[in-house]
């Protein structure tokens, strides 16, 4: 436990101090909205349907850059290979890094829903959304704590870290998608509670299968 | 002690990564202690401490919250202890700026003070007098003296075996990965 914590709080410190990745998440995510926006019908129902898919798009693929910027400080002088050799444990780094990403990511989720509400008049109820964005959120920081891992020394990772991760990914998106339609048009025939869980199984089971194989991807 | 020595490319820094169990060889077996490299890796790692290229840190963190976090993931909590190795190398001044600004001579201090307060029974070194000032390299020889006094097998890989003349007590030059000769030193 002691070592989960000290890393968690070193990845914590790192995001604060390198804030790089944290804006790219931000800009990209805002940059492929406005582009959604300007595209297409402009009826209120349009504008909305559009912005949930651009929201939760632009918001994966910020991450790609967030995720990268994060490894970069594990490879860039062999730290976490250096620690791994003296005996600290894979599943603690996964784990604390997941969660530092999670934390990350859903404050860059945060900070794009005022931008989501301005572009699109996406407005899903408060604590729904916030529900939705917890559980997308959590859903994507572990496989992108993953895959990150094993591209991470390649020097193409930018590249190659959105176009094998997508393809992994692509139910969770169209869950948190469903979901936000769902919570920002009503939901007559009661399917949010459904869409939520199945959102809360995907995270579940990122979070066991990806921290088990973590070990086997970065040693 | 032992220095491995050999032109580039000889096999020095892959025989110490296997050693280290950062590599896993492509053919043959070796062991540490009596343990194999390959499947009791886990073990071997609590009994060796490395310090290779690169040196395994994080830019963005100072060498106080470095050693720190090292200290944490052994278990151990020994703040006093990582202040006298920071002064120790010279870095005291220094120990709470992000390592990212440090000159690689410093950056090769602060790898010292890290093999220092992990202090194993193995120690493998792969050509640890680059970048140091002439202040450095007595401070390397020094340290190395101490392990080795306090009865830590040392390997060390190095372009300039008269550095460790004094300590060493074998000699072994690698041509393509093979021992070519042994020599007896002090």
């Amino acid at each position: 436990m002691n070592a989960f914590r000290a890393i968690l709080v070193k990845d914590l410190r790192l995001l604060a101090r390198r804030r790089g990745g944290f804006l790219s998440t931000f800009a990209v995510g805002a940059i492929i909205m406005l582009m959604a926006s300007l595209s297409g019908e402009a009826s209120p129902e349009s504008l909305a349907r559009r912005g949930a898919s651009a929201f939760w798009m632009g918001l994966f693929l910020g991450s790609t850059l967030l995720l990268s910027d994060s490894f970069e400080a594990e490879h860039k002088d062999g730290a976490q290979r250096a620690l791994i050799l003296l005996g600290a444990s894979p599943t603690a780094f996964f784990y604390a890094k997941a969660l530092a990403n999670f934390v990350a990511l859903l404050t860059a989720g945060l900070l794009l829903t005022p931008v989501a509400v301005a572009l699109f008049g996406l407005a899903p109820s408060p604590l729904g959304g916030l529900g939705v964005l917890i559980l997308g959120t959590l859903s994507l920081s572990a496989p992108g704590t993953l895959f990150t891992a094993l591209v991470s020394e390649s020097d193409k990772r930018h590249l190659l870290l959105p176009v094998i991760m997508f393809p992994l990914v692509v139910p969770v998106l169209v869950t948190v998608v469903q979901s936000t339609l769902l919570l920002t048009f009503g939901d007559p025939m009661g399917q949010t509670g459904a869409w939520m869980a199945l959102l809360g199984v995907f995270a579940l089971l990122h979070w066991l299968l990806d921290g088990a194989l973590y070990g086997r991807a970065v040693d | 002690m032992a220095l491995l020595t050999g032109s580039n490319g000889s096999g020095k820094t892959t025989l110490i990564g296997c050693l280290s169990t950062s590599l896993v060889p492509d053919y043959g077996s070796g062991s540490v202690d009596g343990l194999d490299l390959v499947v009791d890796r886990d073990q071997i790692r609590k009994k060796i401490a490395t310090l290779t290229h690169p040196a395994g840190f994080y830019g963005g963190l100072s060498p106080r919250e470095n050693l720190r976090l090292t200290d944490t993931l052994l278990g151990l909590q020994r703040h006093s202890l990582i202040d006298s190795l920071l002064d120790r190398v010279g870095l005291a001044a220094r120990k709470d700026i992000a390592l990212d600004a440090f000159s690689s001579g410093m950056k090769q201090r602060f790898a010292l003070a890290r093999l220092a307060l992990v202090r194993r029974e193995f120690i493998l070194l792969d050509e640890p007098e680059t970048h140091l000032d002439s202040q450095g390299l007595r401070l390397l020889t020094e340290m190395i003296a101490e392990w080795k006094s306090a009865g830590a097998a040392i390997v060390c890989a190095t372009h300039a075996p008269e550095r460790f003349r004094d300590v060493a007590s074998q000699q072994i030059r690698l041509i393509s990965g093979r021992p070519e000769e042994t020599e007896a030193g002090a």
